[in-house]
């Protein structure tokens, strides 16, 4: 059974030492501000997190790419050639291009080198939903599983995976397309938070209005609480755009109601952090499939 | 000379003539007004709810009951504000009783009269005593007891407005707000001066007005003429809603609202004003928002008339009530149920605080209030201060809940700028720092300031 490497991209979402700790390797996404180009890394070793989320907290636009064709021939070839087949478990394609970019370039790498598997799967979630599917993949890998075992296991779970999510501001996402709900939904009222999930093709989808500040933890936990199955055997996964009080106040009302294995804090990267803005707070957990799908964008 | 029955065309003129005096007063029964605050309507809304009977109503038709009829469906449309609304079902309960009779007789006026009390009771889910019902009730409580004793109208007439006033100047004693600003009920003031005008006519004394009679009757259902002219797309829930002020009528408009109905504070909507909206929406459900206190019995009496099983009210209060169900709105819902209990799910939560001119001097609820200084209230007075910004900042300190607040929508008024509503902001935040503070440009005309505090 030949080892194969997993692969994920800039909006997993995981840390320097997540990464090495399960193995996995990601392709970077680049982000530009202010004229210039950067490769969206999770170590924050171009900007640091503070420095980033500030930048934006301060008016600068960042906009974002996907995974550059070049970055998936370089990852796709350098592990083929050294005898690996490649998992990538992609950005939900209804957020990034990456995954329906990936697949010619897959498909050309096998060509040239026969023999070898280059499985793209697309997660349909992102940041710490789209981490937990790697982890998971990466486990079975250390048990022997193969590429193709691993891949088909991973979309058939993908969707049980469940975000829940606020954002300070409805605009960054607004601005790039990157969240279902009418406008009527939102309008011109103050002190409404949205309660945003990925549905079932993987798009963001403002699922309730939640008022005032202080309901918007309680409420997250709440969901979490209603919809985690057999939460003593999984981790709580949590991730933020430079707000960690915020992050870990919902950890503890989450975990003082319900029983999580242990839990995970991590912080949003620079590709879904430009998109979601500073202060969002987005916890993933796993539930039953989920069914709903949003509408237009 | 002595009046012993009435015909239809008798009674019309009495009818006009109670008009025509109620209307001479209007002004005098606005001022009986509880709170010293540019508010009152009473006497506006009670004369063009009777008009509109008047208007519906044919001068010559000599059968008592037929006339009665037409002018009781009138005043049901035009009924506006919570005294026309229990001035109409006053009018239609007396319909009611002389409905089958060609001419009435003093005692068939007192037995209507007594039909009239009570489906004005019947008509508010909490009927309090001191206000018109109680005039309604007690005015015929002589006569009642022997309705066959009155040979003419004359002397009936002339003992219900004996009565009449008696009970009136009693109500402060029933009601300690009136008796606190020092004034009667103007719901029952209104009814007083519609009898003595009545009176009047049955002793020639007629007021002189053409009014009526050079305004067309208006055409009271028109549903075809209406969708034709709007040509709206069918949707599965429309929202209706009353408000005032441009910047709010426009503000509701772009959140969603499909027919807005210009009224409020001090321009009640009339029942067919509502009944009109609903036929202009095309919808598979109705929600309504009366965004007022006095509009509540208006719009549910409007759905009554129009379909009650498609007409959903939520009694909001205010028009910061109506902003707050509004931002609850998620058309995503599958049943109109589902919608409402979103809309509704934070109203209990919701303070409307105004700041607006005190129109006299007076002492309400411990507070000094001095004629022009801005007064800052709730349901009651908690603020005054020459200066609008404290007394803004009076009225939220002065908030037993103030600490469980999260939000306050600032609505600011025709006579505040942008600039002065930011400054205002500003002072909110430096004392409640912790506090979502938003703006919106209202251009109410009476009130400085509305807050949807929640």
């Amino acid at each position: 059974m030949a080892s194969f490497v997993i692969l994920v991209d800039s909006t997993a979402d995981m840390s320097p030492e997540m990464l090495e700790k399960y193995d996995i390797d990601y392709c970077p996404m680049n982000y530009t501000m202010e004229g210039k180009e950067y490769p969206a890394l999770l170590d924050w070793s171009v900007h640091s997190s503070k420095e980033f989320y500030d930048f934006m907290r301060n008016g600068v636009v960042i906009k974002t790419t996907q995974v550059p064709v070049p970055v998936f021939e370089e990852k796709f070839h350098k592990y083929v050639s050294t005898g690996h087949d490649v998992l990538y478990i992609s950005c939900s394609s209804a957020l990034s291009g990456s995954y329906n970019a990936s697949l010619p370039i897959a498909k050309d790498v096998m060509e040239l080198n026969p023999g070898h598997t280059i499985r793209c799967v697309d997660s349909r979630i992102s940041s710490l939903g789209q981490a937990n599917l790697a982890i998971v993949a990466a486990a079975m890998r250390d048990e022997g599983a193969d590429v193709n075992e691993v891949a088909d296991y991973i979309e058939s779970i993908r969707l049980t995976r469940h975000q829940y999510a606020t954002v300070d501001n409805l605009e960054y996402l607004k601005r790039c397309g990157r969240v279902s709900a009418t406008s009527a939904f939102f309008g011109n009222f103050f002190g409404i938070h949205p309660l945003i999930i990925s549905d079932r093709i993987g798009q963001n989808y403002a699922i309730r209005k939640i008022k005032g500040a202080k309901n918007v933890l309680p409420e997250l936990a709440a969901e979490i609480k209603k919809n985690a199955v057999n939460p003593e055997s999984q981790t709580l996964y949590i991730s933020h755009a430079d707000n960690e009080d915020q992050a870990m106040a919902l950890r503890d009302m989450v975990m003082a109601e319900t029983p999580f294995k242990n839990s995970v804090i991590s912080i949003i990267g620079p590709i879904v952090g430009a998109s979601v803005g500073p202060g969002t707070i987005s916890a993933y957990i796993i539930g039953e499939e989920v069914t709903v799908q949003g509408g237009e964008s | 000379m002595a009046t012993s029955v009435l015909t239809g065309r008798d009674l019309y003129s009495l009818f006009t003539n109670g008009y025509r005096n109620l209307k001479q007063n209007a002004a005098i029964v606005d001022a009986l007004n509880v709170f010293p605050i540019p508010d009152g309507d009473t006497g506006k809304n009670m004369s063009m709810t009777w008009l509109g009977g008047i208007e519906n109503a044919d001068k010559e038709e000599e059968n008592a009951g037929v006339m009665a009829k037409a002018f009781s469906k009138g005043t049901l449309l035009s009924a506006r504000g919570n005294s026309g609304v229990i001035l109409s079902q006053f009018v239609r309960g007396f319909s009611t009783g002389i409905r089958e009779l060609e001419k009435v007789t003093p005692a068939d006026f007192v037995l209507a009269m007594q039909s009239a009390s009570k489906k004005a009771y019947s008509s508010v889910s909490v009927p309090t005593e001191g206000t018109m019902l109680t005039v309604m009730r007690e005015c015929i409580e002589t006569s009642e007891k022997e309705p066959e004793r009155y040979e003419d109208f004359d002397s009936l007439l002339k003992e219900i407005v004996v009565e009449m006033k008696k009970s009136l100047l009693n109500t402060p004693n029933l009601l300690p707000c009136l008796a606190e600003a020092g004034v009667v009920d103007s719901g029952g003031a209104g009814l007083l001066y519609l009898f003595e005008g009545m009176q009047m006519a049955l002793n020639g004394e007629f007021i002189e007005s053409d009014e009526e009679n050079t305004e067309t009757p208006e055409e009271f259902f028109t549903p075809d003429s209406l969708r034709k002219a709007n040509m709206k797309k069918h949707v599965k829930y429309a929202i209706v809603a009353a408000a005032s002020g441009e910047g709010m009528i426009e503000y509701f408009k772009n959140e969603g609202v499909l027919a807005v109905i210009d009224g409020g504070q001090t321009n009640n909507p009339s029942a067919k004003a509502f009944v009109d909206a609903f036929y202009s929406v095309d919808a598979d459900e109705i929600i309504v928002l009366p965004n007022d206190g006095n509009i509540i019995l208006t719009a549910k009496q409007a759905a009554k008339i129009y379909n009650p099983e498609k007409v959903h009210v939520i009694e909001t209060k205010s028009m910061a009530e109506g902003y707050s169900a509004m931002s609850m709105v998620d058309y995503s819902l599958p049943t109109v149920e589902a919608l409402i209990e979103e809309m509704t799910h934070y109203l209990p939560n919701v303070t409307t605080g105004y700041v607006t001119t005190a129109t006299r001097d007076a002492s309400i609820n411990g507070v000094d209030v001095k004629e022009g200084a801005y007064v800052g209230l709730t349901d009651d007075i908690l603020s005054c201060n020459t200066d609008k910004f404290e007394a803004a900042m009076e009225l939220f300190a002065a908030l037993p809940d103030m600490d469980d607040k999260q939000v306050i929508t600032v609505f600011y008024g025709k006579d505040v700028t942008e600039e002065e509503a930011l400054h205002l902001g500003d002072l909110i935040l430096e004392k409640y720092p912790l506090i979502e503070v938003g703006y919106i440009n209202g251009a109410m005309e009476v009130y400085s300031f509305m807050f949807a505090i929640e």
